[in-house]
């Protein structure tokens, strides 16, 4: 049975539904390997495209509640992932990292990437329609 | 990755470069609807780009502190220069205020880098049509020939 968040956006953009599954099929992918987290750069690397395309789409997918955005924190010194936070406004100023034992404090110890996190249980239902890449 | 601040050139990209990065993919797509789509990718990296706010009370103190001295440099000059030289200092002062108050705005994070930028290009907009309107009122007078004939 596919999506009804997948559907209405093929609905849409039905010039872009070839697009719209192939991304489907990306994350259902990632999903399946146990990843939640959409990474708009790997995204577009994978599937040959820009990363402009794939976020224009992730936006889509957002729109339907299928993925939501999300703010990664990494310490820049040990490429470490710090926090995660689901909204800008919560990105601390200051942030505790066990792998230095400091607390970091200045922004450019830090570095924040935007990727999207999948509704896993939206996504269930495409589990057997997956397109191949 | 982008950082908070921009500096390392390995990751060179902040928000606003990121956007800027995007906007060109995105002019580059032949698909319309997939232009937009990404134009609006764009426009969210450029929205995205607003860093947590500062204490608002802090940002208004600031405000009201380059107003004040505004407002102190408009008497002033009106007690002490003639009108004219007042009139024009005045107004430069009030365009150096409101370059200050929307830097104010942008450094306590209150609007992003473009909406910046933008502000300044309509300002700057506003000055060159102003400009050229003065110029279509009062177009150059000639000076008559007065040399001997």
């Amino acid at each position: 049975m596919p999506s009804p968040g997948l559907e209405s956006i093929k609905r849409k953009y039905p010039s872009l539904s070839h697009r719209i599954e192939r991304l489907a099929g990306y994350i259902e992918n990632q999903i399946e390997s146990g990843k939640t987290d959409i990474v708009p750069a790997l995204a577009a690397a994978s599937l040959r495209c820009t990363e402009a395309e794939v976020l224009g789409l992730l936006m889509l997918f957002e729109k339907e509640r299928m993925v939501v955005p999300a703010y990664k924190i990494y310490c820049k010194r040990n490429r470490t992932l710090l926090k995660t936070v689901c909204n800008k406004e919560n990105i601390p100023t200051d942030i505790y990292c066990k792998f230095c034992d400091e607390e970091h404090a200045d922004p450019d110890e830090l570095e924040v990437e935007l990727v999207f996190q999948v509704r896993t249980e939206t996504w269930e239902l495409l589990h057997n329609n997956a397109p191949a890449l | 990755m982008h950082q908070l601040c921009r500096s390392e050139k390995r990751f060179p990209r902040g928000f606003y470069e990121k956007a800027q990065e995007l906007q060109k993919q995105a002019a580059r797509e032949p698909d319309p609807a997939l232009k937009k789509l990404e134009m609006d990718a764009a426009k969210r990296y450029y929205e995205e780009d607003v860093r947590p706010k500062e204490s608002f009370l802090m940002t208004l103190f600031a405000l009201l502190i380059c107003w004040m001295v505004t407002i102190a440099v408009a008497v002033w000059t009106f007690h002490t220069l003639g009108l004219l030289s007042a009139v024009g200092s005045v107004i430069g002062s009030f365009a150096v205020l409101s370059l200050l108050t929307g830097v104010a705005l942008r450094a306590a994070g209150y609007i992003s880098e473009s909406t910046l930028l933008g502000m300044l290009k309509m300002g700057f907009k506003t000055l060159l049509l102003l400009r050229t309107k003065a110029n279509h009122t009062n177009p150059p007078t000639h000076k008559e020939d007065t040399t001997p004939k």
